[in-house]
């Protein structure tokens, strides 16, 4: 037998190596939390997705740096991760300066900074802001987002059928079914419309029909109006795999893919998607179109993210940097760079390109109904109080609908139940 | 002759790695497409419009050569150990009779058990009351225990006959210089596959270190390209660019190592 | 034909007397004992540790780090069994685990063995080929595989509806939607069982298949009687890994499909996910955990039960 003594002396070496070098990394850290920068260095701003959206922060960042010597760090974190992040932060002691989130977070959420200071005085859209009800201002928003209807531009003018272009002449959804099966007619498309899967969108829709949502009576009872029951008729029998591919809501197939593939001859989404369609879609015009409306004119709007500022040695310092921001000059300037749209009252942004879509999209806000406000600052209301469907119920129940499992009434039951025993009466 | 006899197998052979290799074409071909290209119908395998921009946009975001060598540093010396500990462990269970072992046998197998969403947020809790967080060991130690590792090592030796331990117990070689000079050499080649897996796993670990670590220059590759995941949108050309990049260290690593499992003269030990 | 019955050793001693040296018996104790420490200390603190938190939340209300919660005794379990989705994602879960486990082996074990042929040509390319895709993560897997068999827009019902005949519903039809998960998830971890068996086969004396072969055994009946037998060892571990690993599937079906069409393939993790972790309910998540955990035990001890001859004589 062959003793491969030399090699193996050379192994026990490296694994002695090994466990030292382990037990020297056990000790060294490299933390860079706020908790251990103390007040000289960097401020670490936890977000997510902005260098696929212009890059507009770390812009910022730069430009705060050019004149005021201070360092904010961007550190861009995937989105499915980032609240997990967060909490472990907070578990640990180890919160950034700042972060943009999705939604408050229970565990954090008595951690944070008031950000009275900089809202006062402000056209900042406060309905959009998580303020507790002692005039605690948890969060305000960066930006804001709405639905819309996008169309395959050249598909429609291939096919011969117009769209309304002004406020006046508006379509109903019937309306908007029959130009779109003409045009899938007209023009050979395999489908005529998809929409992304998600409740957020399916709110618009339902808002649409004369919905008022779902609600909450003083016992917290959740319940709705007989019109989400005839808009979610309609739904279902627009996913036929003929007008939308049924693909999409019961497969999570990609919306976005669908119709950049120029096969789909409408999309119901939303603003964001201005500034990836104009780099990423070259073999089609698209453009933006007023939502239907059955009787109701409405989009679904609200903001994709907020800033809240940690508790710690930094705050001061993170107070500053965010009322740099939301200084009017300064904020118009991030707007422009990560096409937002602004969530500043009164601001006039000029978009690099597609400012007309822009414009439609504000008018659309301006026209929504007071329902959409409302649901928005129950749902902030519960936000504040640490509670919320980490679920989607609306979305879930509505897929299981779609796809057969259960009839509509079951399905308008078990979101009220679903509702109901997670978050109960308004706090 | 022989040449002949060779046809059916390898054309056996080479149509299943075709139909393997597809898939993983197209993901490469993808990635040298520009954005408006990859959704457009009708549906192509080679891009009409070769770019790199993908590639440039992914190489000056992400700071690579830094991300390589942190994943590296922590993906070899989790390798090192995760090889030693399951080597230990495997040599015991297989040649070694008691009960508590079998028990401690299927302890391990147990950890397999739990879906890791379970076990996440308290081994969080436990690294943090250890006080490990924010170290490098805080991502190496939890990740040494695998079972996957542990039970290759006990298979594999349970196919060395008992004689050649009697033996050279006869010799007069006590329990650990047996292990260390015999068992160990003789299972080259199944280390080499554990070393492979292992540090494959740990180049896609992004979950933990990215709870573990506060400063992001310590963060590994995965936790770097999963940030192209955007909230709203995901920059299918950058990802898919990155991706490429991130796979080539693995693929070289495999090139090199894999003759060590394949050519290993295992035989040695059984000279007949 | 049957393998030799004796392993022909060689050692200088073969002859010398059997003397068992004393010390024996106790060495024989203390050193497995030795061997395993480091395991047992990582074992108590990376999954007894966190594994009885998460035994005592199963009878708890908890919702989460930082809230304050109850012990409920045995509701989460009550109302766990109460479920019928609960049972459907499980039974889900077991067609595919039965579906998937003899598909993984098959195919592995079959390019395992062309890899290791003397006959076929090409072998160390090939080898890098069935590795590639095990390097992709799931979420470039899914899209990919979702490009290949999308339901409207993918390649494969593009071709078949260039040949003529109608496309597949890969996505909403739950039965197409099984199938093309038992066809990534084998595709996705073949390089892993395939290199286990690739090790095994190598370790396998040529001594052996060259004897069979000059006793006139073919191709077929050599590894039918001599390779099988001896790769025992290592298929028992392929299966055993393979169903554990198949009733724990999640993040490459969330990818191809979110387990769609609508519920219809959710699997027993997803389940946990859905009800538990996207709730906040944490205690019936570790509830449902606990149970899939029994499951899997009682499977790997039944398992356990075919992995008794490992005596190669």
């Amino acid at each position: 037998m062959r003793l491969l003594t030399g090699t193996w002396k050379s192994v026990a070496a490296i694994a002695a190596a090994t466990v030292a070098l382990t037990l020297v990394t056990a000790c060294s850290g490299g933390g860079a939390s706020q908790q251990s920068q103390g007040t000289q260095q960097p401020l670490q701003f936890f977000l997510s997705g902005d260098a696929n959206q212009g890059g507009g922060f770390a812009h910022m960042a730069q430009k705060y740096q050019q004149q005021t010597g201070a360092t904010v760090e961007i550190v861009d974190i995937a989105n499915a991760d980032l609240p997990t992040k967060l909490k472990s932060a907070a578990q640990a002691n180890a919160l950034p300066a700042m972060a943009r989130v999705g939604a408050i977070d229970p565990v954090w959420r008595d951690l944070t900074v008031d950000l009275a200071p900089i809202t006062n005085g402000s056209k900042i859209m406060m309905k959009l802001a998580a303020v507790t009800s002692e005039g605690k201002v948890l969060s305000i928003p960066t930006d804001v987002t709405a639905v819309g209807m996008f169309i395959n531009k050249t598909l429609f003018d291939k096919a011969g059928v117009k769209y309304p272009t002004t406020e006046d002449d508006i379509w109903t959804w019937d309306e908007f079914v029959s130009a779109v099966n003409q045009v899938k007619k007209e023009a050979g498309t395999k489908y005529g419309m998809v929409m992304d899967r998600s409740s957020h969108r399916l709110s618009a829709f339902l808002y649409e029909f004369g919905s008022t949502h779902w609600q909450p009576d003083d016992a917290g009872q959740f319940s709705t109006n007989d019109a989400t029951k005839q808009a979610l008729e309609y739904f279902n029998k627009l996913n036929d795999d003929s007008f939308m591919p049924r693909s999409v809501w019961l497969a999570e197939g990609d919306g976005n893919a669908l119709f950049k593939s120029g096969d789909v001859a409408a999309y119901m989404s939303g603003s964001w998607q201005i500034a990836d369609f104009a780099v990423n879609i070259k073999d089609f015009e698209w453009a933006s179109v007023y939502l239907p409306k059955q009787p109701v004119r409405a989009t679904q709007f609200g903001n994709a993210a907020n800033i809240v500022v940690y508790d710690g040695p930094q705050k001061q310092q993170a107070l500053d940097f965010v009322k740099w921001l939301y200084d009017p000059a300064n904020y118009t300037e991030l707007a422009t760079k990560s096409s937002f749209l602004p969530a500043i009252e009164g601001l006039k942004v000029t978009y690099a390109s597609n400012g007309d879509a822009f414009d439609l999209y504000n008018s659309e806000i301006a026209a929504a109904p007071e329902i959409v406000s409302t649901i928005k600052s129950q749902a902030l209301a519960y936000e504040v109080a640490g509670m919320a469907t980490e679920g989607d119920p609306v979305r879930d129940e509505t897929v299981k609908y779609l796809n057969g499992e259960q009839d509509v009434d079951t399905t308008i039951k078990n979101i009220n139940e679903q509702l109901t025993s997670q978050l109960g009466p308004l706090p | 002759m022989k040449a002949l006899r060779s046809i059916p197998s390898t054309a056996i052979l080479w149509i299943v790695a075709l139909l393997y290799l597809i898939p993983v074409a197209w993901f490469v071909l993808s990635s040298f497409k520009p954005g408006s290209e990859l959704f457009s119908l009708p549906l192509r395998l080679f891009p009409q419009d070769w770019t790199v921009s993908g590639y440039v946009t992914a190489w000056t975001r992400f700071d690579f050569s830094r991300y390589f060598f942190n994943t590296a540093t922590v993906a070899i010396i989790t390798t090192i150990l995760t090889v030693l500990v399951s080597a230990m462990t495997g040599y015991a269970f297989a040649k070694y009779k008691a009960w508590w072992l079998k028990a401690f046998f299927i302890c391990i197998l147990a950890t397999t058990m739990l879906p890791t969403e379970v076990i996440m947020p308290s081994s969080f809790i436990v690294v943090r009351n250890v006080g490990l967080f924010n170290t490098l060991a805080g991502i190496i130690v939890p990740s040494i225990l695998t079972a996957t590792g542990i039970f290759m090592f006990r298979q594999y030796f349970s196919t060395v006959p008992d004689e050649l331990l009697e033996a050279a117990r006869i010799d007069g070689l006590g329990e650990f210089r047996l292990f260390w000079l015999i068992m160990l050499p003789l299972a080259r080649p199944i280390a080499v596959v554990l070393a492979i897996f292992s540090f494959q796993w740990r180049w896609n670990d992004y979950i933990w270190p990215l709870i573990i670590l506060t400063d992001p220059k310590n963060y590994t590759l995965q936790v770097a390209l999963r940030s192209i995941v955007g909230a709203d949108n995901i920059d299918w050309s950058v990802l898919l660019g990155a991706s490429v990049i991130s796979l080539i260290p693995m693929v070289i690593l495999f090139i090199v190592f894999q003759r060590q499992i394949v050519n290993a003269d295992i035989n040695s030990g059984l000279k007949d | 034909m049957s393998a030799p019955t004796q392993l022909p050793v060689a050692t200088p001693i073969a002859d010398a007397p059997r003397r068992r040296p004393r010390t024996t018996r106790r060495s024989q104790l203390v050193a497995p004992a030795i061997l395993i420490s480091v395991a047992i200390v990582l074992f108590a603190l990376f999954f007894v540790w966190p594994g009885a938190l998460a035994v005592m939340y199963s009878f708890t209300d908890y919702r989460g780090v930082g809230s304050r919660f109850n012990f409920i005794g045995f509701q989460n379990y009550t109302r766990l069994f109460a479920d019928d989705a609960f049972y459907a994602s499980l039974g889900r879960t077991l067609l595919y685990t039965v579906l998937a486990v003899p598909a993984h082996y098959v195919v592995s074990l079959a390019v395992a063995v062309l890899l290791t042929s003397s006959l076929a040509k090409g072998k160390t390319s090939a080898r890098v080929v069935f590795f590639l895709p095990w390097l992709i993560s799931p979420i470039v897997a899914g899209v990919i595989w979702r490009w290949l068999f999308g339901e409207n827009f993918g390649l494969v019902n593009y071709l078949i509806a260039a040949m003529g005949g109608q496309g597949i519903r890969w996505e909403t039809d739950a039965t197409a939607a099984l199938l093309l998960i038992v066809i990534v998830g084998t595709w996705g971890s073949t390089a892993f069982n395939m290199l286990l068996f690739v090790a095994a086969i190598r370790n396998i004396p040529r001594s052996y298949l060259e004897a069979a072969e000059i006793d006139g055994a073919n191709a077929w009946q050599r590894f039918r009687r001599i390779t099988l037998p001896l790769l025992a060892p290592t298929s028992f571990m392929v299966i055993l890994l393979t169903t554990i690993g198949s009733m724990k599937e999640f993040a490459m079906i969330q990818a191809l499909n979110g387990g769609g069409p609508g519920t219809q393939n959710m699997f027993i993790v997803q389940y946990i996910y859905r009800t538990g972790f996207e709730r906040a309910n944490i205690g019936y998540a570790s509830a449902a955990s606990m149970i899939l955990m029994l499951i899997l035990v009682v499977i790997a001890l039944i398992q356990l039960r075919f992995d008794r001859n490992r005596d190669l004589s």
